[in-house]
């Protein structure tokens, strides 16, 4: 089923948005429905939309778990990215003040009803002690380093897990992916090292797994970063181009991997990734039309992997 | 007393020393109302003067709202509207405030919104930029509020001087000649009468 999955996968890629699309989108002259989804622009909300398009991204990964069941756990985890965002958005609306709760249409490790059920924090830490995003130890640690633990922190706790999670799917099919699963565990680190700081981060990490401090060396040396460099950027405070390098560097390798990779798993990494990317680029021409952004702002945000 | 009741007074000094009195009353009246427009005009040009800066404050806060609308197109509705749900909104009420005479309803900050639970920096400097501009804003409306409802005073004050001026005054001028005329005409009858009764007694 491996060379099927590879094949199929080949095939899918030609059916990606191209530029030209995300364009006529940015413009209006075509829109969600003219590309096979379900909801328009001009008559849905931004919550219709914005649920279709991930049902979408759902549906095609699920598509591939159809076709190869081996490697289930692998597009799961994937598809967990999604899960992690709607966990972390519940411990927000539980600190908050309220109101309309939003989440993306996919609940794999906690049932729906009863992740909209949770109310307190604990509850949610002990459900999640339940599943592979166990974060507890984490907290534990931190709370009894420091006395409390904030919210970011918690956040970022659920973040390296993730990746632990994520990168363990896949650690005996592919060790390349494995490599790649550790770039974008760089793209995080940069994000919290920029709102946390890097000794934070850094130590949460290492709590969560010790041969972070390895796998990350490994990942700034796979994306050709000096770690001297991107501290310069953190004490410079120039954070908006320290994380446009840092994307920038990651899409370049994984690219680069994927023409060296073109018939092994790599490749359906790298058509996850590319679907990953379509749907974020597609919410963000959804909620820049609805907003009624120039379309120039809209194109500014955009990631376009060609 | 409209002025159409004058119509029925009967032809007398008395009424003429009220009618003068009237006159005298309304003409005053019209001097304060004239002071009191002057008063107006220098309150809403000196008002007008803080609205110069708008174009500006509208410019830094389209800026301000597109640096949000950036950073929900980045980060996704999701954690936006997650993100939102960690502040409190402020607390803006509508109170009535009198300027120079005339009741104004003010918007006034009852309570400053709570970004404490906010983290996040980026979120956290695009949402005190907003906040900032929209206080401004806020300022600015008013401002914009009171040149309004003095401005309408402003048109009904004018209305009644000009209606004193064009129309009642003149009236009761008019009147006032009348009546003095009318008088005038009678003591000169009165007049006669007296001296044709004493012609006819002397003969």
């Amino acid at each position: 089923m491996k060379t099927y999955l590879i094949v199929r996968v080949h095939g899918l890629r030609q059916h990606l948005l191209k530029e030209d699309d995300y364009h006529k989108l940015i413009r209006g002259d075509i829109d969600l429905d003219n590309l096979g989804y379900t909801t328009s622009i001009k008559e849905n909300n931004i919550q219709e939309l914005i649920e279709d398009i991930s049902k979408k991204f759902i549906e095609k990964v699920l598509f591939l778990e159809k076709i190869a069941p081996e490697y289930s756990k692998f597009f799961r985890a994937f598809l967990e990215k999604l899960e992690v965002e709607n966990i972390k958005a519940k411990l927000r609306y539980m600190r908050g003040s309220g109101g309309l709760e939003y989440y993306y249409p996919y609940h794999y490790f906690i049932d729906r009803e009863k992740f909209l059920s949770i109310r307190n924090e604990e509850e949610l830490i002990k459900i999640l002690s339940e599943t592979p995003l166990s974060i507890k130890i984490c907290i534990d640690h931190i709370k009894a380093r420091k006395g409390r633990i904030s919210l970011m922190e918690k956040e970022l706790c659920l973040d390296a897990k993730y990746y632990e999670y994520y990168a363990e799917s896949v650690k005996r099919y592919s060790k390349i992916i494995f490599s790649a699963i550790q770039l974008e565990k760089i793209l995080t680190y940069t994000y919290w090292s920029i709102m946390l700081g890097r000794k934070d981060t850094e130590e949460i990490f290492l709590t969560i797994n010790p041969e972070n401090f390895f796998l990350i060396e490994m990942g700034f040396h796979l994306l050709e970063l000096k770690i001297s460099r991107f501290e310069k950027y953190l004490e410079n405070k120039d954070y908006s181009s320290l994380i446009s390098l840092v994307d920038t560097l990651y899409l370049k390798r994984i690219k680069r991997l994927f023409l060296e990779n073109k018939n092994n798993l790599y490749t359906v990494y790298y058509y996850l990734i590319l679907i990953y990317y379509e749907m974020k680029n597609l919410e963000k021409i959804v909620l820049g039309r609805k907003m009624a952004l120039r379309p120039e702002i809209i194109r500014g945000t955009l990631k376009i992997i060609v | 007393m409209s002025l159409t009741s004058t119509r029925f007074l009967p032809i007398s000094r008395g009424t003429l020393i009220y009618l003068k009195n009237m006159l005298n009353t309304i003409e005053r009246g019209k001097n304060i109302l004239e002071m009191r427009r002057e008063q107006l005009i220098k309150e809403i040009f000196l008002l007008s003067s803080k609205l110069k800066e708008r174009a500006s404050i509208e410019h830094e806060y389209i800026r301000a709202l597109e640096k949000v609308a950036r950073l929900r197109l980045l980060r996704g509705e999701v954690e936006f509207e997650s993100m939102l749900s960690l502040v409190k909104p402020p607390q803006i009420e509508i109170l009535p405030t009198s300027i120079q005479g005339v009741m104004v309803p003010q918007a006034r900050i009852f309570e400053e919104p709570d970004l404490s639970q906010l983290q996040d920096p980026e979120f956290l400097n695009a949402f005190k930029d907003l906040w900032k501009i929209i206080r401004i804003l806020l300022e600015l409306s008013n401002i914009e509020i009171a040149i309004e409802k003095l401005s309408e005073q402003l048109a009904y004050i004018n209305r009644v001087v000009n209606s004193l001026d064009k129309s009642v005054i003149p009236k009761y001028k008019e009147l006032i000649r009348y009546i003095e005329e009318r008088i005038e005409e009678q003591s000169i009858d009165e007049f006669i009468k007296l001296k044709n009764i004493h012609e006819r007694i002397s003969v």
